[in-house]
């Protein structure tokens, strides 16, 4: 499209010093990156000292799936007078699954994300990433939950045997 | 920051955001993963940031009695059920969000079921069953039983004091559960009231109220415990319209406010308050609601919910009728939502067989 051509094109510097060249849209997804061009809209050139390159370019990634998507969905409204319901619940269920797809990465890489996310102020980012270790909790004993996280157990012996002995939660599943 | 982190490497805000999204039912696991985690989950603003972020999730929950399921062949493929051999209650969960039904964990050494005719109240995140008729004998019992959600466990609470009493209005307000009235084991009334400190496991009296009230209804409106309806010793059935209000900051009982309820004092039960707004099912198809000093109609309650209905409050301003389950029409619940200008949309689910029984005490609340 010729618009793209034309748009302004932002250059996003890691932590380890590797350039990332992205359109100013893609570049808008990050609310903290928005409030600087619209404070200094001149600007081209971020460093960005707290994300380094590996998560970077994931944020960049799915800023850039998420740009596509709403275009896309912007267009067909814009090519069909209105958006037709299948279609626009096709394509967020797509979404979805692209989401779902991105978040299978190991605990440290979804700690790191979560904190580029919260830096740069992502919050669809920040929303998928957080609900994921929230994921990763539910329906794990706490020892599984412990070894997830990296937490270390500071229960004395006597807290852990209490635990034990206590009923255990009976919730029955029903459909 | 002295102690460590409750997620390694990551904010206490955003782990914090982590732990509030997992549901209830997990955090028996969650608060053994270390102290950190257990005094988080444990904590009150730790509830009061999932109401805010609305990741609360509503429960309700009833005393309802085991059904014994009969299958009445695959061909026409009905079902029915009778409630003929012991009635056994215990205490199902219903939650209106998801529709999704489930079972309490029995009261440790209780063979027996629930106390038949016990009332329930919700504190925190704790359920109160108090007094109730013991399965056994049926003698009136003074038990309180507290069961806490967020470890899963049950403890017994210091039991009522006074005669052993049936059929008392009971509402809780934060920490405090209130209880007033009903009727001791010579079937007089009572004008007594008291109230129960969960987290300190201790009864205080309050005065008296006016007048005796045997079956009224206990629910708290801006502050203040309404006990309300109710009949007096000599007149036995006669509910009065009237309802008396405790003032837990005075510490005193206001006045007797006559007539204020509607004509139909029998459905007193069905009595919540939502919001500062007071709820009451009418005339067996209707939801009334007090406004200024009248009652008018919110609605009417859907036809397949019209036997044995009972009324309770969700969260986020919401209504649940469950209904159903005699004459041929099958147990439905149903979730409420009042609109401005719209009036009520109602929310209907189907009840799974495992609890078709027959619903006596039922309270809700937000985890």
């Amino acid at each position: 499209m010729a618009r793209s051509s034309t748009e302004n094109m932002i250059t996003l510097m890691s932590s380890d010093g590797e350039e990332f060249m992205v359109t100013e849209k893609v570049a808008r997804e990050c609310t903290t990156i928005r409030n600087m061009l619209e404070d200094d809209c001149v600007i081209t050139n971020i460093p960005l000292p707290n994300v380094t390159s590996d998560i970077l370019s994931m944020v960049i990634e799915y800023c850039m799936e998420h740009v596509a998507a709403a275009e896309k969905a912007a267009a067909e409204t814009a090519e069909k007078g209105s958006s037709s319901a299948p279609a626009a619940a096709k394509a967020n269920k797509d979404l979805e699954e692209w989401d779902k797809a991105f978040m299978n990465v190991d605990v440290y890489t979804l700690c790191d994300l979560i904190l580029a996310a919260n830096y740069l102020n992502v919050s669809g980012l920040l929303d998928l990433t957080i609900q994921t270790a929230a994921n990763l909790i539910k329906g794990k004993s706490p020892e599984q939950i412990r070894k997830t996280f990296h937490i270390q157990n500071d229960l004395s012996l006597e807290e852990e045997e209490k635990i034990r002995s206590q009923t255990p939660w009976a919730f029955e599943k029903s459909e | 920051m002295d102690c460590p982190n409750l997620i390694p490497g990551l904010p206490h805000e955003i782990a914090q955001e982590c732990l509030i999204r997992i549901p209830y039912d997990y955090f028996r696991s969650v608060r053994h993963v270390c102290r950190q985690w257990k005094q988080e989950v444990e904590s009150a603003p730790f509830r009061s940031l999932r109401k805010e972020t609305g990741m609360a999730q509503s429960v309700v929950i009833s005393a309802q009695s085991e059904p014994s399921i009969v299958t009445a062949g695959e061909q026409n493929n009905t079902k029915s059920y009778t409630a003929s051999g012991p009635i056994v209650y215990r205490l199902s969960l219903f939650h209106p969000d998801t529709g999704r039904w489930g079972l309490l964990p029995m009261i440790p050494g209780m063979p027996i079921g629930m106390p038949l005719f016990c009332q329930l109240a919700t504190a925190g995140n704790k359920l109160v069953m108090l007094g109730g008729w013991n399965g056994e004998t049926w003698a009136a019992t003074d038990w309180v039983f507290v069961y806490d959600f967020t470890a899963g466990t049950w403890r017994q609470g210091a039991p009522i004091p006074g005669p052993r009493r049936s059929f008392f209005a009971c509402a809780a307000f934060e920490n405090l559960v209130f209880v007033a009235g009903g009727h001791d084991n010579d079937k007089n009334g009572l004008k007594s009231a008291m109230v129960y400190d969960v987290s300190s496991d201790t009864w205080t009296p309050l005065p008296d109220m006016s007048i005796e009230r045997d079956e009224p209804k206990g629910f708290f409106l801006n502050g203040k415990f309404v006990v309300a309806g109710g009949y007096i010793t000599a007149e036995q059935g006669r509910f009065r319209r009237s309802v008396q209000m405790f003032d837990p900051v005075n510490w005193t009982w206001d006045p007797v406010e006559e007539n204020w309820l509607d004509e139909d004092v029998k459905a007193i039960n069905s009595c919540v308050a939502v919001d500062g707004k007071v709820y009451k099912l009418k005339d067996g198809r209707y939801v009334a609601v007090r406004e200024g000093d009248a009652w008018r109609i919110a609605a009417e309650v859907p036809a397949d919910a019209r036997m044995t209905t009972r009324l309770v409050t969700a969260g986020n301003n919401r209504l649940v009728v469950i209904g159903g389950g005699s004459h041929g029409v099958l147990p439905v619940a149903y979730v409420a939502t009042e609109e401005a200008g719209k009036g009520m949309t109602w929310q209907r689910w189907d009840v799974p067989m495992e609890y078709w029984g027959h619903i006596q005490g039922i309270c809700s609340m937000e985890l």
